[in-house]
């Protein structure tokens, strides 16, 4: 009786932090998603709702040794870099099953081409440029926070932000020009 | 960051902007595939211990059908029957098979003409002698 009174509780907890989780990075999560994956925003909210998943199996093991938007993060960061592997390998090796590769897909009609040049340019950096661009500077974590959730040292996140960057700048330079003048 | 870096960063971050969420749709797909993703996980069980009872079913058919080969140590020991019957066709061996070499005359004996020649052709082939032309005694002494 005591231990299925103590499994309930347990899972009333479980089932609250969750639904907590969901709420808060509900929206973070899917627009930062959506900026790594090229602006796809089905893929992104199919991404998101995978790392939902993930993080539901595991919150029973999570030891709040970290914040649970972190640790959340994290998961996601991963969910994101497994589907760009796979989207590569079908794109790559598709036809050979007679699949059709699949398309990158480009933004939505009404997308101006800015939104389109910033996707390409961000599509040019290295994985780890663009998710320290995307995280810091883009979705406003904290260079600590982005490290925790790439699992990568302060400095690294901070090399890749100044080379990113420098890339988008010269990628971008019209723009700069414009919003220096 | 210089004050014109923050000024281009904070235009892309305009101008490179997610759509809004639906959350409601959102929340909804997301139960129905947890939802999915914990009956999946209720039915494992029974998944992995049908998978085991087949694999071991189909072991156990291999082990049965398996070709009945015999053992090849078998092959090399003669069979009991055959034995018995080969030794009542063959006359036991006696202890010495020499016994009966060593009553004859030695084979030096033979070619000693002029020896006596009633040792020479033993006396139970004399008969013999007269179908095989073999000379007699006197024949010997006339020639």
């Amino acid at each position: 009786m005591h231990a299925d009174a103590m499994s309930l509780e347990m899972a009333d907890t479980r089932e609250a932090r969750f639904r907590a989780l969901v709420a808060e990075n509900r929206e973070s999560a899917v627009g930062l998603a959506w900026r790594l994956l090229g602006g796809d925003r089905a893929t992104a909210e199919d991404v998101t709702q995978q790392a939902f998943l993930r993080a539901w199996r595991a919150l029973p093991g999570f030891r709040d040794d970290a914040r649970l938007s972190t640790w959340f993060h994290r998961i996601l960061i991963r969910q994101v870099r497994s589907h760009q592997r796979w989207a590569g390998v079908r794109r790559r090796f598709g036809g050979l099953w007679g699949e059709t590769p699949e398309v990158p897909v480009l933004p939505t009609p009404q997308d101006d081409g800015l939104r389109r040049r910033i996707g390409a340019a961000l599509e040019r950096l290295s994985p780890g440029q663009r998710e320290a661009f995307v995280l810091v500077h883009l979705q406003g974590l904290t260079i600590e926070e982005a490290a925790a959730a790439l699992d990568r040292a302060p400095g690294t996140i901070k090399s890749h932000l100044h080379r990113a960057l420098g890339a988008m700048r010269a990628d971008l330079a019209d723009l700069r020009r414009e919003e220096a003048a | 960051m210089s004050p014109e870096d923050a000024r281009f960063v904070d235009r892309l971050r305009r101008a490179y902007a997610p759509p809004p969420v639906d959350a409601a749709r959102f929340d909804a797909r997301l139960a129905e595939r947890r939802e999915a993703l914990d009956a999946r996980r209720r039915r494992a069980p029974l998944a992995w211990g049908g998978a085991l009872m087949a694999a071991a079913a189909t072991a156990f058919a291999l082990y049965a059908l398996r070709p009945n080969t015999p053992d090849p140590a078998r092959e090399e020991t003669p069979a009991p029957i055959a034995v018995d019957w080969l030794a009542a066709l063959t006359p036991p061996a006696t202890s010495d098979p020499f016994a009966e070499l060593r009553q004859t005359e030695p084979l030096s004996d033979i070619g000693a003409l002029g020896a006596d020649e009633d040792d020479w052709l033993p006396a139970d082939y004399e008969p013999l002698a007269v179908l095989v032309n073999w000379p007699t005694a006197d024949e010997e002494e006339a020639w």
